[in-house]
């Protein structure tokens, strides 16, 4: 039940094996002692879900911003028999997801894909992918700002008690502003999701038309933000709730039109300008989603 | 075509190897070296050393010449590197009134014992460009006074004696925090903020430093002491129980004295900022004086006011390495955000348009 | 010099890797079995499990607190020489805390529970047990458990299951639990909640 089912030949195909490490570099590049001391914070994490544990963030060979929480995450979690995914807007193929997946093939000489059923462990900036995760799968997610109530106070002494005290006023103030001003919750993306009816989180900035995803997934969800250096979890069949009024649902994004690759009605959309005309195309942000339905289609 | 953002990997390769072109520049004019970095430019290799957390001189000149004279691209380079070292353990406290001074003065004494040193600095320099410096091999020769063996005294302790000065902070052998180790939570303990300053990006806290003195919290700075020199740094290994000299480094330590009127438990009396750098840094030394001494303002019951003297503002954004990622970190993709972003504004306009036009129909 | 003890992992950075995963999935598929990922052998009274799990998360950081039937020279060299972990008897400071057989909750009383600014400041239980595949079943569920997962242990008191439930009440302060048998392992975070103890 833990193992995720073996793969098939067919997927076998779209795994690139595992590579020689670096011989500078300890397994993964973080030293054991690095990886001691994050690892009792993700058990802390995945034991409290939804609330934040501080580790001792150390710097990493890429800028704060870029990652570095979930590259740390990724560093101490994977095994070398993993297969890993890395994504940044969705697509395998973006600048920053192809220089984190390099730095791992270099450091841990693991085997990598791009398709989202072969791999056992995601890291992901932005999205969580179309296609639904299975239990044994580790995705980890690149966080900014951890903090969901940061934007409405600054003070960590200060968000540290409202956590504690569960004093989530302010946020549902926030948010009900937003509608009497607008008619609509103004906030499109790292929309405040509720965990297991106790902590409010902040689930990075994906659209919120991933939130539902993160509720009772088979998964176990990761977060790590690396300058802030904090580190959150949802563990496997939690409950995830955006939060929300009765008279105003919670909604996600939705398109007049499909993907214009392959005609998915159901997957975020990016958009692209195609000329300076006004012409745009709407195309699937999951670059293996897309790819693979085309492949089915053609 | 939306293709335009694939290919990540190959454009990568090709932007790592332009760079390196940009580094070396023109060809026809020799390359710098390690060593000419680590003598000519040593004011920058202080630097970077410093808010770097590593005295490694031609580790940070190497970082220098790699980051193409980028000072916080250097910075972060030598950060990275150190967080591979294992660490051993943490020194005995720097004895630096034992300093064989290079350069010491008091703003607040005429004279005092062991003397106003001036040293090599650029203060009294007119700052007329130098056109001799086109040349090489051109410049005089300074006359070097020998060793004294005469005792610097810090002109803090002076006043101490004097019972004019707050007492210093007794616990010397506790194990300092380190925000290296331990995450940083607030609030912060006086060591824990000494170190967060001494890592701090310079223009920040010059910036800070000069608010003080400009009225956002102001401390009444006298400059006690500044000096530079090399002191010995000594470790105490677990297993061996006694003390070894492990080398020398150059320091530059800073002590502001500051007025204090005094509080309900406190007579008046002077107060200490303090700061210190790796190497020759005095104007980082004396900015991160001044704002250590004004984050104390709640310990000294005195009125918040002013953002030097916020812990949790000045902690949490006076490390370029983290400010330089996150503000640069714009420039990663985020077309995921802004559709979704876009979606609400078209959608809000929409009905924007449909209520107006409803409001006019009702008016006809 | 001694040569290392052969109670170390014999590829330090790989078997920590696998052995922390399994931990991983323990804690976050709660009272699932983990099978020990390296063949250790026990160290005095400390079992293969709890082997494994002193070599995975114990370093020079993380301060350690053994109840008696631990608290001898063998177990103490072990920690110290494969762990540098500092070993301390004040119970609320301790990090983990392991226990050579199931303690009474007066036991449990005064270890680091968290607060409520920090709940994971509490302590960490690893608790040996006899076995995980035979003894009385129990029916659990919570975060990482889809509907409901039945755990036989043998090996706990039977106070344990009344204390396990007065635990949960505190969330989200409270300790997490790691049942260490033999030849594996299970977990019992403080969110886990108990449907029924025949």
């Amino acid at each position: 039940m833990n193992e995720i089912p073996p793969k098939e030949p067919l997927i076998e195909t779209i795994i690139e094996p595992a590579t020689q490490i670096d011989p500078n570099y300890n397994f993964a590049y973080l030293n054991e002692q690095t990886k001691k001391m994050i690892r009792r914070a993700l058990l802390k994490a995945v034991a409290i879900p939804g609330y934040q544990v501080p580790f001792a963030g150390r710097e990493m060979p890429m800028p704060y911003g870029w990652g570095t929480g979930g590259v740390q995450i990724t560093a101490s979690i994977l095994t070398p028999d993993d297969v890993l995914k890395v994504i940044d807007q969705g697509a395998d193929d973006t600048t920053n997801a192809v220089s984190i997946r390099k730095f791992f093939q270099r450091t841990a000489g693991i085997a990598t894909t791009l398709n989202t059923a072969a791999a056992t462990v995601i890291q992901t900036r932005h999205r969580i992918p179309e296609q639904k995760l299975q239990e044994g799968q580790i995705l980890v997610y690149q966080v900014p700002i951890p903090e969901p109530l940061r934007f409405l106070e600054p003070r960590e002494t200060e968000t540290r008690k409202m956590h504690a005290f569960e004093d989530y006023g302010l946020m549902h103030v926030k948010l009900y502003e937003d509608i009497s001003q607008h008619g609509h919750i103004a906030t499109t993306y790292a929309y405040p999701v509720m965990v297991e009816n106790h902590y409010v989180m902040d689930p990075s900035p994906i659209p919120k038309f991933d939130n539902p995803k993160m509720n009772n997934n088979p998964a176990l969800q990761l977060f790590g933000a690396g300058r802030e250096k904090r580190i959150y979890a949802i563990p496997p069949y939690t409950k995830v709730v955006s939060l929300d009024f009765e008279d105003h649902p919670f909604e996600i994004q939705a398109w007049d039109q499909p993907c214009e690759i392959c005609g998915a009605e159901d997957s975020f959309l990016d958009e692209v300008i195609m000329d300076d005309q006004g012409t745009r195309m709407f195309v699937c942000s999951d670059s293996d989603y897309c790819q693979s339905r085309s492949e089915v289609q053609s | 075509m939306f293709v335009a953002v694939k290919g990540g990997e190959k454009a990568i390769n090709n932007a790592h190897k332009l760079l390196a072109e940009a580094r070396r520049g023109d060809t026809s004019i020799p390359e710098i070296s390690i060593e000419q970095i680590e003598q000519q430019l040593s004011l920058s290799v202080d630097r970077v050393m410093s808010e770097g957390s590593l005295y490694d001189r031609l580790l940070a000149a190497t970082a220098i010449k790699q980051a193409r004279g980028d000072l916080i691209e250097a910075i972060f380079l030598v950060r990275a590197s150190r967080t591979t070292l294992t660490s051993f353990g943490y020194s005995q406290p720097l004895n630096t009134s034992e300093m064989q001074v290079l350069r010491r003065i008091s703003a607040t004494y005429k004279d005092l014992p062991g003397g106003q040193v001036l040293g090599p600095t650029f203060d009294y320099t007119h700052r007329l460009i130098d056109k001799n410096l086109e040349q090489t091999n051109n410049f005089p020769t300074a006359i070097k006074a020998p060793a004294s063996n005469e005792a610097t005294p810090h002109v803090l302790g002076l006043l101490s004696d004097e019972g004019l000065m707050e007492q210093p902070p007794t616990d010397t052998d506790a194990e300092p925090n380190d925000l290296t180790r331990e995450p940083l939570s607030f609030p912060a303990n006086r060591d824990t903020r000494l170190q967060s300053l001494a890592r701090g990006d310079e223009g920040f806290l010059l910036a800070l430093a000069y608010s003080t003195q400009r009225g956002y919290a102001r401390t009444h700075p006298f400059a006690g002491e500044i000096r530079i020199g090399k002191v010995a740094v000594e470790f105490t290994p677990e297993e061996l129980g006694f003390t070894l000299e492990l080398g020398e480094i150059e320091i530059t330590e800073c002590e502001m004295v500051n007025q204090f009127t005094g509080s309900k438990n406190t007579p008046p009396q002077f107060t200490r900022g303090y700061g210190i750098t790796f190497g020759q840094g005095e104007r980082k030394a004396m900015s991160m004086a001044l704002v250590d001494r004004a984050l104390r303002a709640e310990e000294l019951s005195e009125d918040l006011v002013a953002p030097a003297q916020d812990e949790e503002f000045v902690l949490s954004h006076c490390d370029n390495v983290q400010a330089t990622g996150f503000v640069e970190h714009l420039k990663l993709p985020h077309y995921v955000d802004f559709q979704a972003e876009l979606e609400l504004v078209r959608k809000m306009r929409a009905e924007q348009n449909v209520g107006q036009s409803q409001t006019s129909e009702a008016a006809e | 010099m001694n040569s290392l003890p052969a109670t170390g992992f014999p590829n330090p950075s790989e078997d920590a890797s696998h052995s922390f995963r399994g931990l991983l999935t323990a804690m976050s598929q709660p009272a699932s079995i983990q099978p020990l990922t390296t063949q250790l052998p026990s160290v005095g009274k400390l079992n293969p499990a709890s082997c494994l799990i002193a070599l995975t998360l114990v370093d020079h950081e993380s301060p350690v607190w053994l109840d008696d039937d631990l608290d001898d020279e063998t177990v103490k060299q072990f920690f110290k020489f494969n762990c540098s972990a500092p070993l301390i008897k004040q119970q609320s400071k301790a990090m983990l805390a392991f226990f050579s057989h199931c303690p009474s909750p007066q036991g449990l009383a005064n270890f680091n529970k968290g607060n409520a600014s920090y709940p994971d400041a509490s302590t960490t239980l690893i608790i040996q047990v006899k076995s995980l595949s035979s003894g009385n079943a129990v029916t659990l569920t919570g975060p990482g458990i889809q509907t409901e997962q039945v755990l036989k242990v043998d090996g706990l008191n039977k106070y344990f299951w009344a204390w396990f439930k007065t635990n949960q009440t505190i969330f989200p302060l409270g300790n997490d639990v790691i049942l260490a048998a033999p030849d594996c392992l299970a977990a019992l975070p403080r969110t886990t909640k108990i449907v029924e103890v025949s």
